[in-house]
This record gives structure tokens, C-alpha cells and sequence, in this order.
């Protein structure tokens, strides 16, 4: 069974989640491709709460006993999920930064050669 | 043939500028590229000084392997048909230049490895016990994976044709990236020698790679070459 205050837990802590997710796209501080995972998140957690029976066929379904099992087990696998798609992120962002780097570098040094034979050109002219 | 020399340098300053000289002594009339790697000390002006070298400077530390591959996309682009590479510490004698000018001359293979473990010539710097078992560990490893025995996998004096250097601007592992390299060089169909060379001991400064950075290194290559085990000649980057 699920409890009451079990109940009214989750359904706080689902609210605040999607209060704070939502807040950050309305911002713009958090893109909402990378957003969805933690709406999903708090979603489902929101069912859970307003729903019990939900959490109680899925309990059911994986075989765990206690209801608050299978709720921590769902959010934990999203969660998994959410770092996982951060650290593919962070990998990429560090290529690309790379890739940037190298370019410019490269860019500097043929400016700096074009400076050299423009002022060799513009000195022969004088 | 237009031949580059290829040097990485991150905080060298006690010694590039001696293997600059020794180089530039050589009066081969090569051209010379030294990418700085975000250097602290004062690497950049000792190269700076020395008006025959080309210098890239990298904005940040961005490690070895994109260090050493800006070098490999800046002799593609300036159309380069060799690069022979040395690392900025001295460890690799500018007097063996030559042997490698000459096996790419005769277009003896597309990468020519300067090896220290060569049977006919086990003289020189060997370096540390617990390295050279780890060397040993990615010989095997390496003639498993790709079908040729490399004896000195993790050498940094390397030289290539314009081919190789295609391959590399265009990807190149990142971190203790030389054993990775032979395998994408191997995947890409590339022919590898390896001739002898005798490595000196750094000239001045310390080894980057600590006990600690061995295990990660142990385990970092030995994962990257099994998981990339029968990878196509793959162009793509990111």
C-alpha cells in the first residue's frame, strides 16, 4: 500500500522538481531538448502521487514489494538516464571546443604570416 | 620533397630550444613547426626567438594527441608530403633525421616509427623497468589486434607520408594517443617500419606521466585499442 503522506510527498517533490524545470525553459537557461528527460521525471512522479493504483501495477509488474520501491527504482533508471545524456554532452562539447581551438590556432598563424608579407609588400613599395 | 619537422611542446623550455639548434645544425633545410600546447614557462619566446621556426600556439592545453594533430592538419593544409615528428623534451636524437628522410625518400613504408627496441640495437635510453613491461604488454597486445609486431609502440619519433598525414588531420586519438595511432594507421591500410634509434634521456624537466597516470594509461589504451578493434579508416571526428 501506498501511505497518505507518501502520497502528498512524492506529489511536493514532483511539483518543485517541475517548478524549477520549467522555470529554468521559461528563462531560457535550460534548453528543452535537454529538458525533457526532467519534465518526464517529475511527471511520472506526479502520477505515482496522484495515481497510486499506477504505482501499484507497476510494483506488481517487476516483482518489488513495497510500492515506494518500484517509485525510487523508476526514478533512479531516468536519473541514470540524465547522466548518461550529460556525460555524451560533455564529451562532444569538449571535441568541439577542441576542434575550435585548433582552428583558430592554425587561422592565427596565417594571419600573422599575410601581416608579415603585407608589411614585406608595403615596405618594397616605399 | 617537402618535409616538415613536427614538434609538440607543453612547458619545454629547458630544452626546445637546445633541440631547435641541434635541428636547425643538422643543415638539412627543413622547415621546422613547433605547436605550443598552452605552455606556462617561457616556451613560447625561447621558440619566438628562433626565426626559422613556425609556431601555432594553441589557445589552452589541449593534450598530446590534439597538439600533435593541429600539427598533422597544418602540414596537410600547407601541402607537406612528409612530417617527421619529435617530441619536444630532446628524447629523440635530431642526428637520426636523416635515417628517417632516407626510408621516406625510398618510400620504404607510409609510417616509420624510430624505435628503441630494435634487436639489432637495444643501446640507448631504454627507459624505466615498469615501462618497458608495459611496453612489452602492448607489443602483444598490438600484434593481436593488428597482425604486426611493433616494438616500441609508444614512441612519439615518428614520420609519415602525405597519406598518413591525411589520416591523422583528419582524425587522431587524444590521449597517450602513439599506440592508437599505429592501429588507425593499420586500419587505413598503411604500410609501418620501424628503424632504429638510440633515445636520449630528457635533456632538462620532469616525465609528465606519474605512477598513478601509468595505471589510467594501462587501462585507457589497452580499452581504446579493443574497443576500437576493426574500425573502418573512419574520417569522422565528432
Amino acid at each position: 500500500m501506498i501511505t497518505l503522506k507518501l502520497q502528498i510527498t512524492v506529489f511536493l517533490a514532483a511539483l518543485l522538481l517541475l517548478f524549477f524545470v520549467i522555470r529554468g525553459i521559461r528563462s531560457g537557461h535550460l534548453q528543452l531538448k535537454h529538458a525533457l528527460l526532467w519534465l518526464f521525471l517529475g511527471l511520472i512522479n506526479m502520477i505515482f502521487a496522484v495515481f497510486p493504483g499506477a504505482a501499484l501495477y507497476l510494483t506488481q509488474l517487476m516483482g518489488i514489494e513495497l510500492p515506494v520501491n518500484a517509485i525510487f527504482l523508476t526514478s533512479i533508471v531516468i536519473a541514470y538516464l540524465l547522466i548518461l545524456q550529460l556525460s555524451i554532452n560533455s564529451s562532444t562539447n569538449e571535441l568541439k571546443k577542441r576542434k575550435l581551438a585548433q582552428k583558430l590556432t592554425i587561422l592565427e598563424e596565417e594571419v600573422r604570416d599575410l601581416k608579415q608579407q603585407v608589411e614585406k609588400l608595403s615596405k618594397n613599395k616605399l | 620533397m617537402r618535409v616538415l619537422i613536427l614538434i609538440p611542446c607543453h612547458n619545454e623550455s629547458a630544452s626546445i630550444g637546445l633541440l631547435l639548434d641541434e635541428i636547425k645544425d643538422l643543415h638539412q633545410n627543413l622547415d621546422v613547426l613547433v605547436i605550443n600546447d598552452g605552455s606556462t614557462d617561457d616556451s613560447l619566446e625561447v621558440i619566438r626567438k628562433r626565426a626559422y621556426v613556425k609556431v601555432l600556439n594553441l589557445p589552452y592545453n589541449t593534450g598530446i594527441g590534439a597538439t600533435v594533430q593541429t600539427g598533422f592538419q597544418w602540414a596537410f593544409k600547407n601541402d607537406y608530403d612528409a612530417v617527421i615528428r619529435l617530441d619536444g623534451d630532446g628524447q629523440h636524437p635530431p642526428a637520426d633525421i636523416p635515417a628517417h628522410l632516407q626510408a621516406l625518400e625510398q618510400d620504404q613504408a607510409d609510417m616509420i616509427i624510430g624505435s628503441r627496441f630494435l634487436k639489432t640495437h637495444n643501446i640507448g635510453y631504454q627507459s624505466t623497468l615498469p615501462r618497458r613491461l608495459g611496453i612489452y604488454y602492448l607489443r602483444h597486445l598490438l600484434k593481436l589486434l593488428t597482425g604486426q609486431r611493433i616494438f616500441d609502440p609508444t614512441s612519439g619519433f615518428v614520420s609519415c607520408n602525405r597519406k598518413v598525414i591525411r589520416w591523422f588531420a583528419e582524425y587522431y586519438p587524444y590521449d597517450y594517443p602513439e599506440p592508437e595511432a599505429i592501429q588507425r594507421v593499420k586500419q587505413c591500410g598503411g604500410r609501418i617500419i620501424e628503424i632504429p634509434t638510440t633515445m636520449r634521456k630528457r635533456l632538462a624537466g620532469k616525465s609528465k606521466i606519474s605512477t598513478a597516470d601509468s595505471f589510467y594509461y594501462f587501462i585507457k589504451v589497452s580499452l581504446a585499442l579493443i574497443m576500437f578493434h576493426g574500425r573502418k579508416c573512419s574520417t569522422r571526428d565528432i
